[in-house]
């Protein structure tokens, strides 16, 4: 009897805290990540709007978008994995791997259409091998794809793509077409909206879209119902190398450059940052195509109105890392720690 | 004469011309200095070996290097051996650890920035290997140093933006496009750039943005200075391949023609192109093939010099062309300047 009330005294702080926590985030209502991090874009906005001159303008907004399209869209192809409770790392490698082979191509003077199929089927094949690897191998997803993208590059740069930069001439003005602009609006800025469009249609409204969420939600349920989990494991990685191609053509076609630097560079950790910061939970089930339209807004509107500033590159690093934390801290308030879905890749 | 006779004469004559002919040649080769040359040349260098750890290879800048020191080095018979980091200054530093202890006569390196390698380049030289540095220099000094003199390489390049951009002329507003910002290459641009844009009240600068060395980056960063300033009067980029990312965004803006983008560059093909194309302004090239050859010839000059390595800090500099028509293309280099 008198330990009882010797146990409620020494309940530990963090554990009183957590319940504190859980009953703000019941007051908070069912107030969504996504909703939080567009709230903040938009407060974001309204400083610099009143702030920075030049910056509450139709044309900067149509560059504040072009500027988030490439990441968002890989993004969208992000989000399709994590929802389903796995990682690609080698999103980037497939991009540049793939539109590199179709770049070669059409360098090589193939067809612009056969050269652009040449490489979806590339990267749906270098996607697919992701997808074995975790669905009938077993392989944890986080080491698989670090692995397939060490892997991609490194054939691709001894074969195909011997140099680490490839140009395209001016001659092949129709592709380098997708880089520009159709009666003012970005190429680039339209595909992010019709892929984002494509994408909710495909999550939301069909039928493997549903599962995909179940299979990330609780995979043994899923398999425990007769869901082709496996099947939906190799849609998963080759619809994300699918969307990364897409993203890997338009970076090609923009800069009219295959960069394969940036398949060692952070730029993976700026789509997951993207994903995440929306919404799109490392747990899998969660969040969706608004989460990664949120995700990109907030992102957008930072590196816009820090590249307006004129901030230098440490200070830009300090304030997207802030920024991440600060997400994190949502999310934990939001979805409190959980054994049960803190297992991610399982 | 009977035939029999002329064929002993013939025969005795030709004894006494090989006896004469052959002593005389052996004599030559020891007193003819022109002979000597070589021979004590090929006595110095042959079957040395030279390693070399570039950043990276596959871009034109580290295979122009190699392929002019690979054809140097094979006609001399010294042994010349590569590593590839693949832009990874990890194993940039492991690769030149391991060079160190094969042991040979020369190491060359391309430093990623100013401290990495500090440590490994002074071991070296203890251990008795000369060491020559590429292009970036470390905070230790080496026997000798072959690349550009990137604060010039700024300040020239400043100068004629000002020319072209001050004093009136147009809005005066300029954006820099830096590369990584702790690169010795990043670093000493900036600072001679702005040791003259800062006296000129004329020229505004309205942007520094790092991008890295990242075509992306520069395409980004410069659509969003365009947005803002759409009346920019140039953008300097610290690299070529990097700035053809602002020069693509610069298109995409309908600014091309307008907005004026300069580049320092190694002069490789593509950059040329773009100036032919309208799409740089002008580009500084260094030409980075003809560097290959200041290397090779640093590398002999320290084999033959003798001196104790670490003692010496010999500097060859590289030159500046301008590029801004085809007529200059001469001052860059085409593609088969770096396949092997």
């Amino acid at each position: 009897m008198n330990s009882v009330p010797e146990t409620t005294d020494t309940l530990p702080r963090a554990a009183r805290r957590r319940t504190a926590l859980i009953s703000l985030s019941e007051r908070l209502g069912r107030i969504t990540q996504e909703q939080v991090i567009l709230l903040f874009a938009f407060a974001i906005v309204v400083v610099f709007a009143i702030a920075l001159p030049g910056f509450a303008i139709w044309g900067n907004f149509i560059a504040l978008l072009r500027s988030i399209s490439i990441l968002g869209i890989f993004a969208l192809g992000m989000a399709v994995v994590i929802i389903g409770r796995g990682i690609d790392l080698s999103q980037i490698a497939i991009a540049l791997v793939s539109a590199g082979t179709a770049t070669a191509l059409m360098i090589a003077g193939v067809d612009l259409r056969v050269a652009l199929v040449a490489g979806l089927i590339c990267a749906i094949g270098l996607g697919l091998t992701n997808g074995m690897l975790v669905a009938f191998l077993n392989f944890p997803p986080l080491f698989a794809t670090l692995a397939t993208a060490l892997v991609m590059v490194g054939v691709a740069r001894s074969t195909l793509l011997t140099s680490m930069f490839l140009s395209v001439p001016a001659e092949l003005s129709s592709f380098l077409m997708l880089g520009q602009n159709l009666r003012g609006i970005p190429i680039p800025l339209i595909v992010f909206a019709v892929s984002a469009a494509l994408l909710h249609v495909f999550l939301s409204w069909t039928i493997f879209g549903r599962f995909i969420y179940a299979h990330g939600d609780n995979g043994q349920a899923a398999r425990l119902s007769g869901m082709p989990v496996r099947l939906l494991t190799l849609i998963e990685y080759s619809l994300s190398a699918a969307i990364s191609y897409v993203a890997g053509i338009l970076m090609v076609a923009s800069t009219a450059m295959l960069n394969l630097r940036v398949a060692s560079s952070t730029m993976i950790f700026d789509v997951i940052l993207i994903a995440v910061l929306g919404g799109v939970s490392l747990a899998g089930g969660r969040g969706g195509v608004h989460s990664v339209l949120a995700g990109a807004i907030l992102i957008g509107v930072l590196l816009n109105g820090m590249t307006i500033m004129d901030l230098d590159y440490q200070l830009q690093n300090i304030i997207k890392g802030a920024v991440l934390l600060i997400a994190i801290a949502i999310d934990t308030v939001l979805h409190p720690h959980d054994i049960e879905t803190a297992r991610q890749g399982a | 004469m009977k035939l029999p006779n002329m064929v002993m004469l013939g025969m005795l004559s030709a004894l006494v011309s090989a006896a004469t002919i052959l002593p005389a040649t052996e004599a030559d080769a020891q007193s003819d200095p022109r002979m000597q040359l070589r021979t004590d040349f090929d006595t110095i260098v042959k079957g040395k070996k030279v390693a070399w750890v570039p950043i990276t290879l596959g871009n034109p800048l580290g295979d122009s290097w190699t392929k002019a020191m690979k054809g140097n080095f094979d006609r001399f018979g010294i042994e010349f051996v590569t590593r590839d980091p693949n832009f990874d200054s990890s194993a940039q530093l492991q690769a030149v650890t391991s060079m160190i202890n094969e042991k040979p006569d020369v190491l060359i390196v391309q430093n990623p920035n100013v401290a990495l390698l500090a440590n490994e380049l002074k071991r070296a030289m203890d251990l008795g290997i000369y060491v020559l540095q590429v292009n970036m220099r470390s905070n230790q000094p080496s026997d000798a140093y072959v690349g550009v003199d990137y604060y010039d390489t700024g300040r020239l390049i400043a100068e004629d933006i000002g020319a072209s951009c001050g004093g009136g002329k147009s809005s005066g507003k300029v954006a820099i496009v830096q590369g990584e910002p702790t690169a010795a290459g990043s670093v000493d641009q900036l600072r001679g750039a702005m040791d003259v844009f800062k006296k000129d009240p004329s020229i505004k600068i309205v942007s520094t943005q790092a991008a890295n060395w990242d075509t992306n980056k520069a395409y980004e960063i410069t659509a969003t200075v365009l947005q803002q300033h759409p009346d920019l009067c140039a953008t300097y980029g610290f690299w070529g391949v990097m700035q053809t990312g602002a020069a693509q965004a610069v298109k995409a803006a309908g600014l091309a023609g307008k907005v004026k983008v300069y580049a320092s560059s190694e002069g490789n093909w593509n950059d040329c192109d773009l100036v032919e194309q309208g799409l740089f302004y002008k580009i500084l090239s260094y030409r980075s093939n003809i560097q290959g050859e200041q290397i090779s010839d640093a590398v002999v000059t320290l084999l033959q010099g003798g001196a104790k390595p670490g003692t010496k800090n010999l500097i060859y500099l590289s030159n500046n062309y301008w590029v801004a028509s085809k007529k200059d293309r001469n001052y860059c280099f085409e593609k088969n300047a770096t396949t092997p």
